[in-house]
């Protein structure tokens, strides 16, 4: 298995996509069992992990541990490119829900995310110039 | 193989959301060696372009202050034995013929015929905006084929609306890669041989970057895909200059933390989650199908269609 990243990719993938379906499963269900009345002494035991365990976001965040089966696939530059776009994208969706909440009511007009690209292209051409090797072109 | 060729398509899918055909392009940073051809100087189109361009500008290979240091031409001084320092004598093929009026090596080498840096520039957009236009048409004509019912509709509208998008995108590429490499001739005109010698090429590309503010209400797409490259490339410099150390497994680590914000934007706010693509993963990863939770206007003209 260590020698062919094509099925450890494979792996890789499926078994994101199967941990994340149980621990989310595994979390809401713990989450409604918990809320039952009969639990009420289990809560009343042990607040703060019942209060963990209890939250609305409880079994999103714990079905997300499933991502560390992205460690069966080799550290190249897949596994970066692929962190990299979910990095950008889950503050890109961020950003829109903070928006939606008010938090950048009062910004001026000219805010924006083109804001980015002077020193993205900055970057970019001083790497162009030195770094040439790092620059995937 | 595999993943590089994966990680290659992952870095040019093109992304077609569901209420604009806004579309990522420009899979390679052709820009530089594509301003450098279009200069028009046929000298350039030799293959050994990139090692005359990183001599000049690399501290490995060569000393840096030789690209700013003046220049002195072969036709005006026949007699002078060695106007050009040793190590960077090979672009003597681009040089001894250069303007004689020209006053710095970097200036040479970029435009040789011509002494003027303003002309220069000037002329580069007069090159590089029919150029792209011409590129960007049948790019955006082509990705806005599928909505063809639009057209017949009102025709005039949308193809207003395609032609702005069109003159957005091309000014914004010239005019990134045009001020980027002006900013070269700029900044040895206006500062000193030895202030910010490495520095000012960042400076010249942020402003480049400047002409992003033409795109700014319908590139953010494009913005992000040119920031992931940056960071990109930023992390390896970092390693190659020991900036910070290449950890093990931090990618995933911070795939995971990614995916906790991305659950958690998700169930808090799904219409925060733009991407209708991404919704029905997160749909898939939770166990409820290929489903998007969230009704939006495209969803319910498809579903009444």
């Amino acid at each position: 298995m260590k020698k062919s990243p094509n099925l450890r990719l494979s792996v890789s993938i499926s078994l994101v996509l199967l941990l994340h379906r149980v621990l989310h499963r595994f979390f809401t269900r713990l989450r409604a069992n918990l809320l039952t009345k009969d639990a009420a002494p289990f809560r009343r035991r042990n607040p703060r992990i019942s209060r963990a365990l209890t939250a609305r976001l409880a079994p999103a965040v714990g079905a997300s541990l499933a991502g560390f089966a992205l460690g069966v696939y080799p550290g190249d530059q897949l596994r970066l490119t692929v962190a990299i776009y979910l990095a950008t994208r889950a503050a890109e969706f961020a950003y829109n829900a903070l928006e939606d909440d008010g938090w950048f009511k009062n910004r001026p007009w000219w805010f924006g995310s083109w804001m980015l690209m002077p020193p993205v292209l900055g970057q970019l051409f001083h790497a162009f110039l030195y770094d040439r090797d790092c620059l995937q072109v | 193989m595999c993943s590089s060729r994966v990680a290659s398509y992952c870095l040019n899918i093109p992304l077609i959301t569901s209420k604009d055909d806004q579309l990522i392009i420009l899979p390679t940073w052709i820009g530089p060696l594509a301003m450098v051809s279009l200069m028009g100087s046929p000298k350039y189109q030799g293959s050994n372009t990139r090692e005359i361009i990183s001599c000049l500008w690399s501290p490995l290979d060569c000393e840096l202050t030789f690209s700013f240091s003046p220049f002195v031409s072969p036709i005006l001084f026949p007699s002078a034995s060695q106007t050009l320092a040793l190590s960077v004598s090979h672009v003597s093929a681009i040089t001894s013929s250069a303007h004689p009026s020209i006053r710095a090596l970097s200036c040479a080498l970029l435009h040789p015929n011509e002494p003027s840096c303003m002309r220069t520039y000037i002329t580069f957009f007069l090159n590089a905006v029919p150029t792209f236009a011409k590129f960007f048409t049948v790019m955006f004509g082509l990705f806005s084929l599928p909505r063809y019912k639009l057209f017949f509709n009102d025709p005039v509208k949308e193809i207003d609306r395609l032609a702005k998008q069109v003159l957005r995108m091309t000014m914004f590429i010239s005019g990134a890669l045009g001020t980027s490499w002006g900013s070269i001739c700029l900044f040895q005109y206006l500062l000193p041989r030895t202030f910010m010698p490495t520095k000012r090429w960042f400076w010249g590309g942020f402003l480049g970057g400047i002409w992003g503010f033409l795109e700014r209400k319908t590139g953010r797409d494009h913005f992000l895909y040119m920031t992931r490259i940056s960071i990109d490339s930023l992390w390896k410099v970092g390693v190659k200059r020991r900036w910070w150390r290449s950890g093990k497994n931090g990618d995933v680590w911070v795939f995971v933390m990614s995916l906790m914000l991305l659950n958690a934007v998700y169930e808090l706010n799904p219409s925060a989650v733009t991407s209708s693509a991404v919704r029905k993963t997160l749909g898939m990863l939770r166990g409820e199908g290929w489903v998007d939770r969230v009704k939006t206007v495209d969803n319910e003209i498809d579903d009444e269609a």
